[in-house]
């Protein structure tokens, strides 16, 4: 028998469940249940037809094998998995890879592309999917029923020969290679891997394979930030003697419950990587992404969200096209781009239209270039299946203009002439530089202000990470500091996205904030940033 | 292979606002609807925050009691 389910889990992802447990105990402590005149003892339920907890979904078979990353074989010095607080919604359960792979297969026999339904995620912390005995025998399931790629993340120390050889059966595959370091001896320090050289040696297996992947990087100042620096280059360098589709550096961050002691200086880190970053960016083939995107952006950017392009995917329609690093978009056939989002949307549609040719406008150098690209020329790393953009990367998704329409729909309909509006301290300088420039809020009072992530704490500042009482502890200080009252609060939707509920990570829905602090709060629905 | 069941487990010892199991049960009921939709009136939300029986209209009770009501409607 499978065991319980994590009731905190289901307050996240389905909290209808967490209100039938509600339910049935408020209920249990005023009459017992009877069976044939005997009283009935119950200790819990389960959910009859799993028909009907379908929810939307875009069917992505990342939903179902997702489930099988509930080990670890390595432990990384920097795993933020080590950091997480005990109240998160995230835990995992126990329980043998049988009957993890007993729900991985009724998630299969649920998921309905067509309807665009599958069951309600229940996922837990995601670790290492590879090393799951049943992996294989999962994604063999999957390909009978989806020709969706695989996106697939992992440590690389299960990427021996025979694992890529039937990942190659499988294609389409899109591998996330948390590699970290070219280095045997670093990495096996900084992810306790004994045998450093599957994962390093399986690059050109990948490439021979025609398996296109990215390069993950967390640059950890383990000994010194020089030799981390040092390392960073000299990983990005094998990555790119291999073809890889593209390097992404994800800056590193720890929670109070990681360490309580400080352990490096955040900007120090986080601002002389992206430094080094932009400068093997001048002598890499390819593409070297930093998330999030938006602390470069912000530290060299002086206007933000524009269409440039910081890199293109070696061998993909845009690279052979003779678009380059530095191009700012300014149309594409020839509707007219002005920011990053429309340039993504665009490029988007025309990658999933029968179109074989698109023509970019540019500017380098002052000049206006036009370039012609052929969609049916490029080669691997780049591949239609897998590649979202023709190879154009930019730095991030930026921040759509729409999100302003929305934001003055919400204010318009509480009559509100004094908002406060919660951001995080890495999207604040492109939503005042859009409100600066938009008219829709001319009778408006908006303070844009910045809550502290005192859930994880730590070094950890992303606006996504907020939780209910971040926003309560932030808003009952904000009130005793200032004399002007808001009639409107207006939080992004994102830190509530995980789930479809509103729910933060603890699984507390949003709703408390406004019962505690007695003032409207609507939520501007928005994506995660985070690209 | 078998339908992956989905269990949860109950706690039946939680203690409740009010004391007054029957009160608490709508008071509970109440809480968690809310939690999971909001009321509208027309097309127009409604923000509610207490409740009144309808045997007796004079007395409101709190559905979000905070900490500092949970104590006092323990001390009575």
């Amino acid at each position: 028998m499978s065991s319980f389910q994590d009731i905190k889990n289901a307050a996240l992802y389905e909290p209808r469940i967490e209100f039938i447990k509600k339910q049935l105990e408020s209920l249990l402590s005023i009459v017992d249940l009877e069976k044939d005149g005997q009283v009935v003892e119950i200790d819990g339920f389960r959910l009859k037809n799993l028909k009907d907890w379908l929810s939307p979904s875009p069917c992505d078979p990342i939903e179902v094998f997702e489930y099988a990353g509930t080990r670890c074989d390595c432990d990384c010095l920097f795993c933020y998995n080590k950091g997480n607080p005990p109240s998160l919604a995230l835990g995992n359960l126990r329980r043998t890879p049988g009957q993890e792979l007993e729900e991985m297969r009724t998630r299969m026999d649920y998921l309905f592309p067509k309807a665009g339904s599958c069951l309600f995620p229940s996922l837990g912390n995601i670790y290492e999917v590879m090393i799951h005995p049943h992996f294989f025998e999962v994604l063999r399931l999957l390909r009978d029923e989806t020709s969706k790629v695989f996106r697939i993340t992992t440590n690389g120390r299960a990427l021996t020969p025979e694992a890529i050889a039937q990942l190659a059966e499988l294609k389409p595959v899109y591998l996330y290679h948390s590699l970290n370091s070219a280095s045997p001896s670093r990495r096996t320090k900084l992810m306790k891997d004994k045998n450093p050289r599957i994962a390093i040696e399986s690059l050109p297996l990948l490439k021979e394979a025609g398996i296109p992947y990215a390069v993950l990087i967390v640059p950890w100042p383990m000994d010194s930030i020089d030799e981390m620096l040092d390392d960073l280059s000299n990983t990005v360098a094998y990555a790119d003697s291999h073809d890889c589709h593209l390097v992404e550096v994800n800056l590193p961050g720890y929670s109070k419950y990681f360490s309580k002691d400080k352990l490096f200086d955040l900007d120090e880190v986080w601002s002389k990587t992206v430094s080094r970053v932009r400068a093997l960016r001048q002598i890499s083939n390819c593409p070297i992404v930093v998330m999030p995107s938006m602390y470069e952006e912000n530290l060299y950017e002086g206007r933000k969200n524009v269409p440039r392009i910081i890199g293109t995917v070696r061998n993909s329609p845009a690279a052979r096209a003779g678009l380059a690093k530095g191009d700012k978009i300014l149309e594409i056939n020839g509707i007219p781009v002005a920011t990053r989002p429309q340039a993504r949307d665009l490029l988007s549609l025309l990658k999933r239209s029968e179109n074989r040719e698109a023509n970019v406008a540019v500017e380098r150098a002052e000049h206006v270039l036009k370039l012609s690209l052929n969609l049916e020329d490029y080669s691997y790393p780049y591949s239609r299946e897998t590649d979202r953009h023709l190879g154009i990367i930019f730095m991030g998704t930026g921040l759509r203009i729409s999100y302003l329409e929305e934001l003055r729909d919400i204010i318009d309909s509480h009559k509100a002439k004094q908002v406060l509006f919660l951001s995080s301290a890495l999207v604040k300088p492109t939503f005042e530089q859009l409100l600066a420039e938009s008219h829709l809020f001319g009778n408006v009072r908006m303070d844009v202000q910045v809550p502290r992530n005192n859930f994880f704490g730590g070094n950890v500042f992303m606006g996504d990470l907020l939780v209910v009482q971040d926003f309560i502890d932030f808003i009952e200080e904000y009130l005793e500091q200032n004399r002007v009252r808001p009639d409107l609060i207006v939080i992004p939707s994102s830190p509530f996205n995980l789930g479809q509920w509103g729910r933060d990570l603890t699984g507390r829905v949003y709703l408390d904030i406004e019962r505690k602090v007695g003032i409207p709060v609507a939520l501007l629905e928005c994506g995660t940033i985070y690209d | 292979m078998a339908e992956y069941a989905f269990r949860y487990n109950l706690d039946t010892e939680k203690e409740g606002v009010y004391q007054d199991p029957l009160l608490e049960m709508i008071r509970a009921q109440l809480e968690n609807i809310l939690n999971i939709a909001i009321p509208v009136e027309g097309q127009r939300e409604v923000k509610i925050d207490g409740f009144k029986l309808l045997r007796d209209h004079k007395r409101v009770y709190k559905i979000f009691p905070q900490e500092q009501d949970f104590l006092e409607e323990r001390s009575l």
